[in-house]
């Protein structure tokens, strides 16, 4: 998969895990789409049942969206902040690297889903914080429920439950 | 204390942005990466292996690519 790799040079990475015993990571981006969504074709074999954001490639985008609008919610955060609890509340199963992360907010961004500013606090360096807006709260409620009927479709088929 | 913003200027090299947007992806980044090494150091990482842990975060291309059609957005 093209976004499958590792961002520190090989060998700086086998030194860094041989040291510290570190499993590696599930790249985030490279995540959620399973090769079992693809057909040969490259197309998504079961569109017609998939949450609102249709192919992998747009389930996976709209996943990391799905995260990201679920964390500024509540609360204002800085992007580091954003990063710390997808790690954290995935138990370490997903990390989101900078490269990747901050594209992703300023995209967010620029269609008015999430709103920025930047915040200074005496004696630290000013932070930008990222809250959802309206708009984005909408996309949010939209998302969430498309990514529960997806999750409860996929449990219905593999657990044999209806 | 370590000059986050100079590194990440070298890291993500020349870029197509105007400057006033260059300079806060900079400083956001600068920002991301400082604690990411302050919260490595605090785990027990060493200073070296923390910079380059918090550096790998960056990958300047795939950063590049990824912000050229956003740019203007922040």
């Amino acid at each position: 998969m093209g976004e499958n790799r590792t961002i520190l040079p090989p060998r700086a990475i086998a030194s860094v895990r041989h040291r510290k015993n570190v499993q590696p990571k599930a790249d985030f981006c490279a995540f959620w789409v399973p090769e079992a969504l693809t057909s040969r074709r490259g197309k998504p074999s079961f569109t017609a049942h998939m949450p609102p954001a249709t192919g992998p490639r747009e389930l996976k985008k709209g996943s990391a969206e799905l995260l990201i609008l679920s964390l500024v919610d509540d609360q204002a955060r800085h992007g580091y902040d954003i990063a710390r609890m997808i790690e954290v509340r995935s138990r370490g199963a997903l990390a989101f690297h900078a490269a990747s992360m901050y594209p992703l907010l300023y995209r967010l961004e620029r269609r008015g889903l999430i709103k920025g500013r930047w915040v200074e606090k005496t004696g630290e360096r000013r932070r930008r914080m990222y809250r959802i807006t309206a708009k984005g709260r909408e996309v949010l409620t939209a998302q969430r429920h498309g990514w529960r009927e997806f999750v409860e479709a996929v449990n219905r088929v593999t657990t044999g439950h209806a | 204390m370590r000059d986050w913003p100079r590194l990440v200027r070298s890291a993500i090299g020349a870029t197509a942005l105007t400057a006033a947007v260059e300079q806060a992806v900079v400083e956001e980044l600068a920002q991301h990466l400082e604690d990411r090494y302050r919260h490595l150091r605090s785990q027990g990482w060493t200073e070296d292996e923390a910079v380059e842990r918090s550096l790998g975060e960056l990958d300047g291309e795939e950063l590049m690519r990824r912000l050229a059609d956003v740019s203007g957005a922040c």
